[in-house]
């Protein structure tokens, strides 16, 4: 098994902010959350 | 003699590919209407309705009228946006292929990565912007907390959502997903023993990505960027839900000339979408050859 490098890590931690942090601003920002 | 010969050889495939084909062609009869309802009708009355006026009069002023200023500044908008998010997502996509599937992570985040890749390439339209106005608007999630901790406002510095560069953003989210699915399995076609014959003869990582690696994957990289762009290129809902028409795209332009009250010309509509479809027939034709040339390298 070949070891995971720093390079591909960081792509991944990118990529899931990429992912996520709209999502997670979109239910911050629902007026339900707020509620 | 010998011409008959010839000539038997030169139809003799002719025959073998009719053969083949035999009756299984009937099998694709009872779908064919899906096609020609969803496909070659729409374009069809696109092409016609290009070349007519709104009294349906044979014309080619839409056609000549595709010159105007404002026109071009659209299909040149267009495809800046395009070229931006196809590079800048293709760039961003094969970097996390490379790392969920060359990188030596856990299966889980391969996994993930595509399972959620499938679902942010088709992210798009009013909830992709409204997701990155709450994201990236002036009280958005990103700005409020750069302001609040950093001390930092991205809108005095120049950054605004609702620009050229904000809609790139909102559109990478769809664009590098889509570069990842299809990269992924390119990268996983790589053989191992490519890399082993590279070490054999003493190339470095670097020398083998750059000698063996990069040069087999280039068409296949260059092939997806070019259905990004196409993908795109062919965008209304975000632009529009995000902009609200600021910024005058093609797509947007067509909405106006078909729906619109101010602009309202169809037939002028049908010939923008006629560019776009020429436009997006190339970069399909290019994808194909492209992929082509990679292909037989990557069975």
């Amino acid at each position: 098994m070949k070891k995971p490098s720093f390079w591909a890590w960081l792509w991944v931690g990118l990529g899931v902010l990429y992912f996520l942090v709209p999502l997670y601003a979109t239910l911050d920002f629902s007026p339900t959350s707020q509620a | 003699m010998t011409q008959l010969v010839r000539v038997e050889e030169r139809t003799a495939p002719l025959r073998f590919a009719l053969r083949d084909w035999g009756w299984s062609w009937l099998g694709v009869v009872p779908f064919s209407p899906l096609p020609i309802a969803l496909l070659i009708w729409p374009c069809f009355s696109l092409v016609v309705g290009s070349f007519q006026d709104q009294q349906g009069h044979w014309t080619l002023v839409n056609i000549f009228d595709l010159s105007q200023p404002f026109i071009l500044q659209a299909y040149w908008l267009s495809i800046r946006i395009s070229l931006v998010t196809a590079v800048g997502g293709g760039i961003f996509g094969f970097l996390l292929a490379y790392a969920i599937t060359q990188g030596g992570l856990p299966g889980f985040v391969r996994s993930g990565f595509l399972s959620f890749g499938g679902v942010a390439s088709n992210f798009a339209g009013v909830p992709l912007a409204l997701a990155f106005i709450a994201t990236l608007g002036r009280t958005g999630l990103v700005t409020a907390g750069l302001k609040s901790i950093f001390g930092i406002n991205l809108y005095d510095h120049g950054f605004n959502l609702y620009t050229f560069w904000g809609l790139s953003l909102t559109y990478l989210y769809f664009q590098f997903p889509l570069m990842l699915l299809i990269m992924a399995p390119a990268l996983d076609g790589l053989k191992r023993e490519w890399r082993e014959a590279a070490e054999n003869l003493g190339a470095t990582p670097g020398e083998y990505w750059r000698y063996v690696a990069l040069p087999i994957l280039m068409p296949s990289i260059l092939g997806t960027m070019v259905l990004l762009f196409g993908n795109a290129f062919g965008a209304q809902a975000t632009a529009f839900a995000l902009t609200g028409g600021s910024l005058n795209l093609t797509t947007i332009l067509i909405g106006q000339q078909i729906t619109g009250d101010v602009l309202h010309n169809p037939n002028l509509g049908y010939a923008l979408a006629l560019g776009m479809v020429v436009i997006m027939a190339l970069s399909i034709g290019l994808y194909s050859l492209l992929q082509r040339m990679t292909g037989r390298w990557l069975r």
